[in-house]
Formats: structure tokens, sequence, C-alpha cells
């Protein structure tokens, strides 16, 4: 599948040009680019069968997508923020953060608490506006639109602190998400069914986040863990084509990490996701590309490797738990 | 269990459409005062209990609507372009309501729905061209057809059930379950895409013509309009029998209707001072029965049942509720339906 090549395959993170110049990293190649004599650049070329990831492992091939999820327009940055400022009172929360999504990329957004990540999402979601900067998402300027809108858009996100419908029905937290994105005029006073009658598609998404079985169960009676399952599962629901996560991991056992992890790393290699997780240890299997916020501002953009690498990242994480 | 329901509803229901024949004018006028309240209380109730949005201003509303029956009537216009009349007036003021509190909820609601009953309230005493000022509005007159206390009674009693037909099926619908999600998480629903604000004016101009209807039938019942009619009182008792009855309940605003008017109206005769013994009613509820009566009763019943603890709700009793929380309430960590409205107090 064109969209699973291997994007920022990590170099050794010292490598260097002679002269001990550092390796021209993450530079985009602008959309006209050819090749000499006018030959445009060969794109999305089929991988031979046999390619597989460094260390042997191979290469995800034909992951399963969801049937009717359209694909965005392959090559397309799916997400770009553009010096996007964000100030509380005299605090700057998210100072001039600049970065892309590419289509099916993964990108991890560590930092300590208080950086400034959950406030970024808000921004991306629509929640908040930014003082300054821009922001698009599938090629459409959305810096001015509501959050119901961009969510219409693909967008999708879970929530740090599980936001459930708590006096509701699994059922039907599962019924609100799969409903969302359809148009609803008089259709929307059909009536709906008992909490055995939930779409296939939701049972299987409960299912897959280890929920199954439990949707007549009121959400309020659900663990904590569950309630970040069902978190997942509903946005999943929405058929996002970007995904994001804030810190889905938080609170949860080792036991349910890992499940989450495979979760996580199961999703369709197409969807891009956006990952808050400020444990870096979590990330480090998921993500194609890590930045690290740091008092609003990215320090260090790259590879897990290159990040892990990083004595600023480091430190970063040092100065917080000298001071939590 | 279920047939039982079934039955005792039958049984009532052929009590209440019997009550012409064996009633005299002034029961009757008290029941048909029951049915008009019961019908304000449902369309508080309506946001209330599903959308948790707590309107002090409905008097406004359905007093809009009985001074445009009562405009029409005393210019002798007939009984459907009185209706017409407040159906336009009942829109007008339920739109006004729904774009001034749509992107609002909890305490900012309340006063800004109070502030709205107010200015009704104001203008009703202003406008003495249009809505005879102080003095109100006299020589209203029922509609030929309904001019008889009995078959006016049956009229309300008719338009009772309409309104809780309504709400079933409201509440069934998948734009129910679109309020009960605002109702939950405004945020989630925003990020699941749905538009929370469009959400929330359609359900104040659902539960406006609702309110509407209620004024209308008021206006009928007295043959008088006054501004007293969209006083703070008659919006704060259409809340005190959602409480009472039990909130997001669909029978509830019925029984806390039959409280309220039968304090009012019929204990007041012997008891001077009313309104503090409703006030005490409304703290007993509010302590001890947080569901309201329909929630006490239908713990009851639940209690009373045999093996029958916890799992997925049984079919019979969750019909009394308008939104299926009775899943909620047989679940462990048990919680009282009444939560949203509390919040909002
Ligand atoms: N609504 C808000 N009002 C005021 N300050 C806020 C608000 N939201 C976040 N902040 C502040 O912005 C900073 C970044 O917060 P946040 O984005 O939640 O950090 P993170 O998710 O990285 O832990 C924190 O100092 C936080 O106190
Ligand atoms: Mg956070």
């Amino acid at each position: 599948m064109g969209a699973a090549l291997p994007v920022d395959v990590p170099s050794s993170p010292d490598a260097a040009l002679p002269g001990g110049v550092p390796l021209p990293r993450d530079v985009p190649l602008p959309p006209d680019a050819a090749l000499p004599g006018g030959v445009p650049l060969p794109r999305d070329v089929p991988l031979p069968a046999d390619a597989a990831l460094p260390g042997g492992v191979p290469l995800p091939r034909d992951v399963p997508l969801p049937a009717d999820v359209p694909l965005p327009a392959a090559g397309h940055h799916v997400l770009r923020l553009t010096g996007v400022v964000r100030r509380f009172g005299g605090m700057t929360a998210v100072d001039g953060v600049d970065v892309t999504l590419a289509a099916g990329e993964r990108l991890a957004v560590i930092g300590p608490n208080g950086a400034g990540k959950t406030t970024l999402f808000r921004l991306i979601a629509g929640e908040l506006r930014p003082d300054a900067g821009t922001i698009e998402l599938l090629g459409r300027d959305v810096t001015r639109m509501h959050a119901w809108r961009r969510a219409r858009l693909g967008l999708s996100r879970t929530f740090q602190v599980a936001n459930l419908f708590g006096r509701l029905s699994v059922a039907d937290n599962m019924r609100l998400a799969i409903q969302a994105g359809r148009p609803s005029g008089w259709r929307s006073l059909r009536p709906v069914r008992g909490a055995d009658d939930v779409a296939t598609s939701a049972l299987d998404t409960l299912a897959q986040v280890g929920l199954a079985g439990r949707q007549a169960d009121p959400v309020a009676s659900l663990s904590h863990g569950e309630q970040r399952q069902l978190e997942i599962a509903m946005a999943l629901c929405t058929r996002p084509q970007v995904l994001l996560l804030d810190e889905p991991a938080a609170g949860l056992s080792a036991g349910e990490r890992e499940m989450l992890r495979r979760l996580i790393a199961d999703l369709p290699r197409t969807l891009p996701i956006v990952l808050i997780e400020h444990d870096m240890s979590l990330v480090f299997g998921l993500a194609d590309r890590v930045m690290c916020l740091h008092q609003g501002r990215p320090v260090v953009v790259g590879t897990p490797d290159q990040v892990r690498a990083d004595e600023r990242v480091q430190a970063v994480y040092l100065g917080r738990s000298t001071h939590a | 269990m279920r047939a039982v329901a079934v039955g005792l509803g039958g049984l009532v229901l052929f009590a209440a459409f019997s009550a012409p024949l064996v009633l005299a004018p002034y029961p009757l006028t008290l029941l048909s005062l029951v049915c008009i309240a019961a019908i304000l209380a449902g369309s508080v109730n309506l946001l209330m209990g599903q959308v948790g949005l707590l309107s002090m201003g409905h008097a406004g509303i359905s007093a809009a609507a009985g001074y445009g029956v009562a405009w029409a009537a005393v210019r002798d216009m007939d009984p459907l372009i009185q209706l017409a009349v407040a159906l336009g007036v009942t829109l007008v003021v339920s739109l006004v309501f729904g774009l001034m509190t749509m992107r609002t909820n909890g305490i900012v609601f309340l006063m800004i729905t109070l502030a709205l009953g107010m200015t009704v309230n104001g203008l009703a005493q202003k406008l003495s061209s249009l809505t005879g000022g102080q003095n109100g509005l006299t020589g209203v007159r029922r509609p030929p057809i309904v001019a008889d206390q009995g078959a006016f009674y049956l009229l309300a009693l008719v338009m009772l059930l309409v309104a809780l037909a309504v709400t079933y099926g409201l509440t069934r619908s998948s734009f129910g379950l679109t309020l009960r999600g605002v109702r939950e998480s405004e945020g989630r629903m925003s990020s699941l895409g749905y538009p929370v604000a469009r959400a929330k004016l359609l359900a104040v101009i659902c539960s406006g013509l609702m309110a509407g209807t209620a004024g209308v039938l008021a206006a009928w019942q007295s043959e008088f309009m006054s501004p007293a009619a969209a006083g703070f009182s008659r919006s704060a008792f259409a809340v005190v029998m959602v409480i009472v009855g039990g909130t997001g309940t669909l029978l509830g605003p019925v029984v806390g209707a039959g409280v309220v008017v039968g304090i009012e109206h019929w204990l007041s005769s012997y008891v001077e001072r009313w309104p503090t013994l409703l006030g005490v009613v409304l703290i007993v509820v509010v302590l001890f029965a947080r569901g309201g009566v329909v929630g006490a009763v239908q713990d009851l019943i639940r209690r009373w049942r045999p093996g029958d603890r916890g799992g997925a709700a049984p079919p019979g009793v969750p019909a009394l509720a308008t939104d299926g929380e009775a899943v909620v309430m047989t679940g462990p960590g048990a919680q009282a339906p009444a939560g949203a409205g509390k919040e909002d107090l």
C-alpha cells in the first residue's frame, strides 16, 4: 500500500555530512520538484514485495481500511500550524508553534505537565482561538472555524480527562458518536432503539477497545480504564481523517497501557494521528516523529531516536522532575 | 408488571374522560387547570430533563400566546385566526428566547430566561393598546364548541395527551438523544461534530410551542388575560411542578401540576399561607425524593419486584421515564434522575 512508505526511517542520530555538517532532516519536498530534464519525481513508487523496515520488521501491508473513509489526497499535509500563539492572561501557553502532519503520519507531542500540549489540541480542535497564527486542516484554513465544523471535516479527538456522557449508557455514547456526522433534519425524529441494537460497526469498535458486551452499562459505572477505552472508541466511530489523542494512557495500569499501545499501533496506517503523551516510553514504538514542547515552544522535533538522544529534551524532563 | 401498568393507565384515562359526566363545573375547572399547568410544566421539563436547562421565564412564552388569542378574540376573530395569531406570537417569542440563550447554559441560561419572562410581563403592562395594560383583556370568549366547561376540559385533556405523546416521541428520537448528549457534555458534543447551539435553539422552540399551547388554553379557560399570567411566580410554579413530579420523567409534570394546582386552589381554602405549604412540599421532595413523586414511585416498584436487581432495565418501568434514565437508576452506583435539574438550581 502506497501510504505505508517508510517516511522518516530513523538514520543514526549522529550521522553527519563530511566536515561535521549535520544531515538536513525533514526537508519538505516542494510539490513541483522534478528530476533534471523536467522528469517529474517518482512519487508513490510501489515497494518491492520483500521490503522491510530496519531490523527485518516486515512492512505493515494491506492494513484494512474502514470501508467508506475517503483518503486524504496523497502527498498533502492534513494539518498545518503556522506561528500559532495562545496566551492566558500574561502567560503564553502556546508560543509560536509551527508543525505539519503529513497524510498517514503519526506525530507524538511530548513535554512536561503545563507545557501547552492540551492547549495546542484545543486550538487545533477549535475550542480555543489562537491569538496569532493559522491552522489548516485537510487543505482548508480553519483558524476561525467552529469546533463542530472542524469535527465534520474529519477531525476527531479524545480528552485527557474522560469527557463522556456520564448518565447515558455505553450504547448511547456510541450512538451519539456514530450519528454525529449524519445529516439530521426530519430523520432525527425517528426513534432510536434499545441497547442491543447499536450498529455493528459500533459493536466492532467496542470489542476492539475491550468493551465488548458492555453496551447496556451506564458510563458512570465504568472503571477509569474502561472510560478511557470508550473515549477512544467514540473518537474512532466518527470515521476520523485526523485523530488527536490527548494522553490516552493517563492513569492506566501497565497492562492497560500495553493494550492501548497495541490498539493505536493497529489503527489503519493511513490515519494520521497526533498523540500527546508525557511519558516518552509509550510513544517510541508508535510515532514517526516526535515534537517536544516546553513552555509552549517546540524544543526539538525529530525522529523518536533523535528526540530521545537530545539533551535539551532530557533537560526539559529533568527540570520537571526536580520541581514536580 | 407491564399488564398492571397498562391496566392502571387505562383506568386513569377512562376516569379522566368520563369526568365531565359526573363532576360539577368547579371540579372540572380545576381539572382543566391541572391539564393546562401540566402542559406548561411539561414544556419546562423538556428543557430541564433532556437538555439540563432550567428556564425561569416560560410563563412569558405561554402568556404571549395567551395574549395572542385574547387580542384576536376580543376583536371577534375566528378561533382559527386566534390560533394563528397565537402561533405567530409564540414562534417569535420562542425564537427570541432561543437566540438569546443558545450559547449559554446553567445559571446564565436561568438568568436570561428570567429576564425575558420579566420583559414579557413588562411589555404586557406597557403596551396597553394591545394588551389592555394593568386591566388586562376582558371579554375573551371561548370558541363555541368548547364553551361548556365539560367540553373545554376534554379539549385540555386531549391537548395534554398530545403534548405527552409528542414529548415521548421526541425523547425517544435521535434528536432527543442529541439533547441528552448536550445535557451531559456540550464540549464532547461539539467535538463530535454537533452544532450544539442549533440543537438548543430547536429545543427551546419545541418547548416554547408547548408552552404556547398551555397559554392558549389558559386564556380560553379564564376568558381573561392580565400581565400576572407572565409573572415570575407563574414561571417558578412551573419549575416547582417539574421538580415535585420528577424531573426528566414523562408523567412527572402531570403529577406536579396536580399537586401544585391542588394546593393552590383547593387547600388554599383551608390553609391561608398556601405558598408556604408548597414550599414545604418542595423542600421535602428535594431532600428526600430527588426523583420527585414519579421517581419515588419508580424506586418503590423496583424494590418490590423480586429477582430484578441490576442488569438491563425492564421494559415496563422505563415506559414512565422519558429518556431511559431508569437504565441508569437500576445499575450499581444509582443516581437520582433529578440531578440535572438540581445542579442548575
Ligand atoms: N483555560 C485556561 N486558562 C488559564 N490558563 C490555562 C488554561 N488552560 C491551560 N492553561 C495554562 O496553560 C498552560 C498549559 O496548559 P496545558 O496545555 O493544559 O498543558 P499540558 O497539557 O501540556 O499539561 C498551563 O500552565 C495551564 O495552567
Ligand atoms: Mg494536558
